[in-house]
């Protein structure tokens, strides 16, 4: 617990004349789940897509553990333990459930320049991917593609990859969204059984404010690609200005 | 020297057919998302409309162009309307499929209708003799056909940045989600779209009648050129297109003379370096 | 064990006894047809699995990781070429066919090298480049390739083993009994690849290259893998027709040619193991049905393309096994 993961200097993206991220200086600790919220535009998913390798700073470093990875590939980075599920779903529709979580297994268990036995020889991989559909309720589903999955379920599998991969810190941008109440509950509960194994900090950016409030230590405020305000989330829930940015949501 | 600055000169006199057909890819691609192979077919089949007209049934030289656009605009109609539009949102490995199928259908089409006849160039008597250039005689029409091109080049910037349709067109080709939704519609701007780009191309096609000549296989062949050209001046880009045309025009025009066995392979190397190097082209956006 | 039911479930059959009685039964006829058949017959046969591999080879490219190549023929040119010139200097068969198949990976590593780092359209356009160029060689390095007229009077060279045997290829069954041996092996090796966890990540990449980067697989390096073994099955394709034809021409190396694997894979079902040999089988013969009825082979084949990709982009192969799998439903 409390060793710094991931920290940025001085992060800056424009796309054009747009300055999306502004100045941005985050520090990630092991342990703790991390909330990122804001409004709309605020830069969230730039600043997730620059720490995870999706896109690249016009000025700023990140790090990671110490080491400089601002210019790494994704690939790179999720090699050394960073992960991320997407805003947008990206499953691979045309493979089974099954299939989809064994993809990020074999990177994980470095299996992935074998060419001659079928992927069910791999059993280490198979009881695995087995243990990681339970987790998520999926495994009587194992054999449907994923592409007609529900949409629910289909979230639940992109968590289901990124947390496959065993990263060190996962980055979840809204697990949750388009959910009903119901598996809204065991997307949270998932999160806070696995941030309790201990493995695994989580980041999360959320809109929901009941997801929130109940499962992170910290939350980080964004506006504008900065950061707003960040403490714990009693100490958000009174932030003047962060109230005045939700205009008078109930929180 | 005086036979470089010639060869040149020829060089970009035929730029000009490679920019006609660059500039009907370029407004498919751009506007409607649609990598046309096939439009070197549509060159192609303009030429032999044209040819039709002109030279088998003695129509003026002028109304046979005009009637050999609007032949090769109704079949253009037909691709977009009855083929493409089911493909917009494909992968882009089945457009070019399909479109490939097109060249050999055209290809076909074109000798079943005119069998192996090949178009010869015919001069229309108001065209004939040359200019002297460097001391030689320098074709009028191949003057007339520079100017044409650039002046279809002014005309192609003047519809885009003047009219309320260029405008429509380039909002299209930019997001088309977004000019869907402040009330463009996309379906009939595709359709024009196209039919414009095919149009490019038989003018290609058709002023090329009086001075080369033309088989049935054209349409598969001069692809692979107008292909590079957008390639090098960038895939969306009308500026790209018309200085890739002069380039390749010029460049193969000076192999010919100097270089002639390697002109072809100069050509696919440096259309290969320019992927590699700069796959947007000179003025093109990566996509 | 599950290999039956994996093979079956490939072809895209329910049942597993039946899928292996099909696949066994084909290739016990393979075996037995010299016994009945003609040398003409023998050589149809012989073509037909040529353009398999090559179809194999784009299948790999295009349907697994959704690559599409217009420079396979350059593959195949390289690989014909290559073992075209071995043979007429003499050697034996077997590194004939052997070196020519390195030849083709090295040509797909070099190449591949350049072609992977970009997606889609840029993709498919560099290997058009790419294949035209080595179709410019082969036509005007003439010292080499001897040009428009190519390498002729290959020798149907005898497959030899250091001294301990000798076997005379002259005779068509002989040289048929290699070719269709050597192709089911090759298949089968495909096969196993695309079960593979390699061949897993072929098919992530075609679903989504930018998911596979995200759980840490490089999607570069596995794009090359995949144009490298495609290259090599392209190569060994060629090879297998040099010593057939006994003649190399640059056409081999035009985009035409790989128009042919394109079609093929397309009519028999791009997303289907057993795909490509439905669609050479049936390429072929309706190639040589209709070239014998009419001059206008280019338009029927042209419109067949415009329906299959219009209407059955799964091809044969897909269209029955949505109609088979209904029919159980």
């Amino acid at each position: 617990m409390g060793e710094i993961l991931i920290n940025t200097e001085g992060l800056i993206k424009t796309f054009g004349k747009f300055v999306a991220i502004d100045e941005l200086n985050l520090t990630f600790e092991s342990g703790i789940i991390t909330s990122i919220i804001g409004p709309n535009g605020a830069g969230k998913t730039t600043a997730i897509n620059l720490l995870t390798g999706a896109l690249y700073p016009d000025q700023g470093k990140v790090f990671f553990r110490g080491e400089d990875i601002t210019f790494l590939q994704p690939d790179q980075r999720v090699r050394r333990g960073i992960a991320r599920s997407f805003q947008v779903m990206d499953i691979f529709p045309m493979l089974t459930v099954l299939e989809n979580v064994q993809l990020p297994l074999l990177a994980r268990f470095r299996k992935t320049r074998k060419w001659f036995f079928p992927v069910p020889y791999y059993g280490d991989i198979l009881d695995e991917a087995e243990i990681i559909l339970n987790y998520l309720g999926l495994w009587n589903k194992k054999d449907v593609t994923a592409g007609e999955l529900s949409h629910g379920d289909q979230r639940l599998l992109e968590m289901g990859m990124a947390i496959a991969s065993k990263p060190e810190i996962c980055f979840l941008d809204e697990p949750s969204s388009g959910m009903n109440p119901l598996e809204r509950a065991k997307v949270l509960e998932l999160i806070r059984s696995l941030a309790e194994e201990g493995s695994t900090t989580f980041v999360i950016v959320e809109h929901d404010l009941d997801v929130i409030f109940s499962l992170s230590d910290r939350i980080i405020v964004m506006n504008k690609g900065s950061v707003l305000a960040e403490g714990e989330p009693d100490e958000i829930r009174k932030n003047k200005e962060v109230i005045e940015i939700y205009l008078g949501e109930e929180i | 020297m005086s036979n470089f600055i010639f060869q040149a000169l020829n060089g970009i006199s035929s730029a000009m057919f490679l920019w006609l057909i660059a500039a009907g890819l370029t407004v498919a691609f751009g506007v409607c998302g649609i990598l046309n192979v096939a439009h070197g077919s549509l060159y192609m089949v303009g030429a032999y409309f044209a040819f039709t007209f002109f030279q088998m049934l003695g129509i003026n030289f002028w109304l046979s162009i005009i009637l050999a656009l609007i032949g090769v605009g109704i079949i253009g109609f037909l691709m977009e309307r009855f083929f493409f539009r089911r493909i917009y949102n494909q992968p882009i490995e089945f457009q070019l499929i399909l479109t490939f199928a097109f060249i050999l259908i055209f290809d076909n089409l074109t000798k079943i209708v005119w069998g192996t006849m090949l178009i010869i160039p015919n001069m229309p008597h108001f065209f004939q003799g040359a200019v002297s250039v460097v001391g030689r005689p320098f074709p009028i029409y191949n003057l007339f056909i520079i100017f044409a091109g650039i002046a279809v080049g002014v005309f192609l910037w003047a519809i885009l940045n003047k009219t309320w349709w260029g405008k429509k067109l380039k909002a299209a080709a930019s997001d088309r989600d977004m000019a869907n939704a402040i009330g463009i519609n996309i379906p009939i701007l595709f359709t024009m779209a196209f039919i414009f780009a095919a149009l490019l191309a038989a003018l290609g096609g058709a002023l090329s009648t009086p001075i080369r000549v033309c088989d049935s296989g054209v349409g598969g062949a001069v692809i692979i050129p107008a292909f590079v050209v957008t390639v090098i001046g960038g895939l969306g880009s009308l500026r790209g297109a018309f200085v890739g045309a002069l380039i390749i025009g010029v460049v193969s025009s000076i192999c010919t003379l100097y270089l002639p066995f390697i002109e072809l392979f100069v050509l696919y190397l440096i259309m290969a370096v320019v992927l590699i190097i700069r796959p947007q082209g000179i003025f093109g956006e990566k996509r | 064990m599950n290999s039956a039911r994996n093979i079956s479930t490939t072809l895209g059959l329910g049942n597993s006894k039946f899928g292996l009685i099909c696949l066994s039964s084909f290739i016990i006829f393979l075996l037995l047809l010299p016994l009945f058949s003609s040398d003409y017959l023998l050589y149809v046969v012989m073509r037909i699995a040529i353009l398999c591999l090559l179809s194999y080879s784009l299948n790999l490219l295009l349907g697994y990781t959704g690559l599409l190549s217009f420079g396979q023929a350059g593959f195949y040119a390289c690989g014909a070429y290559a073992c075209g010139k071995i043979l007429l200097g003499g050697a034996s068969l077997l590194p004939g066919i052997f070196i020519a198949m390195v030849v083709g990976g090295i040509v797909a590593i070099i190449l591949g090298y350049f072609c992977v780092r970009h997606t889609a359209i840029y993709f498919a356009m560099l290997t058009l480049a790419f294949g035209m160029m080595i179709f410019s060689l082969a036509e005007k390095w003439i010292k080499f390739t001897g040009g428009d007229d190519g390498l002729v009077g290959i020798p149907r060279a005898n497959l030899s083993f250091f001294h301990i045997f000798s076997v005379e290829m002259n005779k068509v069954p002989a040289y048929y009994y290699f070719v269709i041996i050597i192709s089911l092996v090759a298949i089968y090796l495909l096969y196993r690849i695309i079960h593979s966890p390699l061949g897993l990540i072929f098919q992530g990449i075609r679903d989504s290259e930018k998911r596979i980067a995200f759980i840490g697989i490089s999607v570069k390096k596995s794009r090359l893998a995949c144009f490298t073994i495609a290259g090599i099955y392209a190569s060994l394709a060629g090879a297998l027709f040099a010593p057939l034809e006994q003649t190399v021409t640059p056409t081999v190396a035009h985009w035409v040619t790989s128009m042919d694997p394109i079609i093929a894979t397309l009519l028999g079902g791009m997303y289907s193991f057993t795909g490509p040999v439905v669609g050479s089988v049936i390429y072929f013969l309706v190639k040589d049905i209709i070239v014998r009825i009419t001059m206008s082979w280019m338009l029927i084949l042209g419109i067949i393309i415009v329906i299959l990709v219009l209407a059955f982009r799964g091809g044969i192969m897909g269209f029955l096994h949505l109609w088979l799998f209904h029919r159980w439903k």
